[in-house]
């Protein structure tokens, strides 16, 4: 597709006048769609998906999105005037609800017999909380005292939840003492593991996990270490075996959809601020797609460091994929500004 | 966060769309390139590199070395024994060219040894490191301010070195750290004094605003001279500009590393 924006209409219409020669006409070139990403992982940009009135819609940081099976799009935002904007693919805005989570942060949907629940982390409340998808309370996890790792509520910052085919519920203490903590789908907690620390079985920023079950043999973990800038895979029962390196990205939940991993990467580099961009890992958790960011560039089976290589994302905090391999990326820090769509070409 | 968000206003109100909402090419500037180098501060020699994380991208670079100026060659590698100034950007036909990055590198000579006076102003409690021994150790510096700076922030800053030995000099060059978003600014003026006798001024002209931590040398020219002591004195930026959330108010001045030619 074309478009002829009033910059070009000038320097056509001042063509004759200029006297330019073939060449020079030749030379200029019309504005046409942009198109980022790499390898067959290309998308065109929409940067007003979504864009409501910010005074009867505000939002503050646009923490995560899901997708119901009805193709609904749930956006969770910590202004506490509507934490839960829900949308069509479109951008229309079709609901809003939730006025009592201030550090609404993680978002995950989970289908338990024919019914989706939400799962909300609250790094303010310090609680996780299960509710409807209209938003009715249904369960209510505090701050886990009875492991004996934690003393005071404000101790526990959970980020990200994931929750196994049985129902147990995995949360990430990604702002807090980054632990990986297991509960029953009641509730009640059986196990933690990670844990601060720089061993490799241990966690910096545990700001994301979910579940891995592209190969129905191996369901394991995959637990976000952003500041180690790896994702850590361990056995569902809390044991390490291994990490997926993505040196320069400092990333936030793994997403993942078909046999691909979506990242969105806060941050790039040295860890400045505005430097975000996207990562998509394939089947092999090589990276294959880097919108936003420069090339991804493998030496002796070694991703080499990621950075940022446009002006496109500010601190991108989620990846959202819908039925038509969309793209969908809520931003923290990024000037109360509502999601970006990025639609496969 | 106010620099944040007008990182966002400049892409929306820059952003140019077609009848669908689309971002159009030539809407999204590229990212500076990547300035590179195993040393900042070297003896004999040090290697810079200037990439950009996207293959297809053309960067060009300027170099200024205190003598003679010089092109990059193609591969934007060069080797040096001199001290340089490398800026560059990049530029691609679907998109906006980056913004200037730039870096400097500068050589030390391990001949010339010297004391901080107890004269000078000393550090905020908060940033004074390991002491004005760190003004000499030739570590390269880090953007990370919590890291091996002298932090100042008072309104002048007098700097007292005191030679070993009668020393022929006629350059002095600071090293410093630019993070508007940490409050720390360049400075308003830098003289180097040999005891009230003024060698060298540089003025230094109010910030633009930046949103990303910069090293910066400032270097001061003047006729060679046998020294045994000379003084630098710091106009900090005393008056933050209008753009700053505290314009008005005094900023942080950060110095690492003081090298004398």
């Amino acid at each position: 597709m074309r478009n002829m924006d009033r910059r070009h209409f000038l320097q056509l219409s001042g063509l004759g006048l200029a006297g330019l020669s073939l060449p020079g006409l030749l030379a200029l070139r019309p504005a046409e769609d942009l198109v980022i990403g790499h390898g067959s992982y290309r998308y065109k940009i929409d940067v007003r998906w979504g864009r409501l009135n910010p005074e009867r819609h505000p939002v503050k940081d646009c923490h995560e999105m899901v997708q119901d099976r009805q193709g609904r799009l749930f956006l969770l935002t910590n202004h506490v005037r509507n934490n839960v904007l829900i949308y069509d693919t479109a951008g229309k805005l079709l609901e809003s609800w939730g006025t009592t989570f201030p550090g609404a942060h993680g978002l995950t949907i989970h289908d338990e017999g024919g019914e989706e629940f939400l799962y909300i982390t609250d790094t303010e409340r310090h609680t996780v909380t299960k509710t409807t998808l209209g938003g009715q309370v249904v369960l209510e996890i505090p701050f886990p005292q009875a492991s004996g790792k934690y003393q005071r509520a404000d101790q526990f910052k959970p980020t990200e939840t994931a929750i196994a085919d049985n129902g147990d519920i995995f949360i990430a203490d990604g702002y807090g003492e980054q632990y990986v903590l297991q509960y029953s789908a009641k509730g009640e907690l059986i196990h933690l593991f990670g844990g601060k620390g720089n061993a490799e079985h241990q966690l910096g920023n545990a700001h994301g996990v979910c579940i891995d079950r592209r190969n129905p043999k191996d369901v394991h973990l995959l637990v976000t270490d952003r500041m180690a800038n790896q994702l850590k895979q361990y056995n569902l029962d809390g044991s390490f075996r291994g990490a997926i390196h993505l040196p320069g990205a400092y990333i936030c939940r793994p997403v993942i959809k078909d046999q691909n991993i979506y990242l969105a990467t806060i941050w790039s580099g040295k860890g400045d601020q505005g430097t975000g961009f996207v990562s998509i890992l394939a089947a092999q958790n090589r990276l294959v797609s880097a919108p936003g960011g420069g090339n991804p560039v493998y030496e002796n089976d070694a991703l080499q460091p990621m950075r940022q290589a446009m002006r496109l994302f500010v601190h991108p905090h989620d990846v959202c994929v819908d039925r038509d391999d969309n793209l969908y990326i809520p931003q923290w820090n990024a000037g109360q500004s509502y999601p970006i769509k990025l639609i496969r070409v | 966060m106010r620099f944040v968000w007008g990182m966002v206003m400049c892409f929306f109100l820059s952003t140019s769309f077609g009848q669908d909402t689309l971002v159009q090419t030539e809407s999204i500037a590229l990212a500076p390139p990547v300035i590179s180098t195993d040393s900042i501060l070297f003896v004999s020699s040090t290697i810079v590199v200037a990439q950009h994380p996207m293959q297809e991208a053309k960067v060009t670079c300027s170099v200024s070395g205190l003598e003679n100026d010089i092109r990059l060659p193609a591969d934007q590698r060069i080797f040096t024994e001199k001290p340089l100034n490398v800026a560059c950007s990049a530029s691609h036909p679907d998109f906006k060219d980056s913004e200037v990055a730039m870096l400097s590198v500068r050589k030390v000579n391990p001949d010339i040894s010297w004391m901080v006076s107890e004269e000078s102003t000393p550090p905020a409690e908060k940033y004074a490191a390991g002491g004005f021994q760190l003004l000499s150790d030739r570590a390269s510096p880090q953007l990370d301010y919590g890291i091996h700076w002298l932090g100042f922030n008072q309104p002048m800053v007098e700097l007292v070195f005191d030679f070993s030995a009668p020393t022929y000099c006629h350059q002095v060059s600071l090293s410093t750290l630019i993070n508007h978003r940490a409050w720390i600014f360049e400075p308003s003026q830098i003289q180097v004094f040999e005891g009230e006798e003024p060698l060298a001024t540089l003025e230094i002209p109010v910030a633009e605003a930046s949103t990303t931590a910069a090293l910066r040398f400032y270097d001061l020219l003047f006729e060679p001279r046998l020294v045994r002591s000379l003084s630098i004195r710091i106009q900090t930026n005393s008056s933050l500009p209008a753009w700053h959330p505290g314009k008005g108010g005094q900023g942080w001045f950060f110095v690492d590393e003081v090298l004398f030619e």
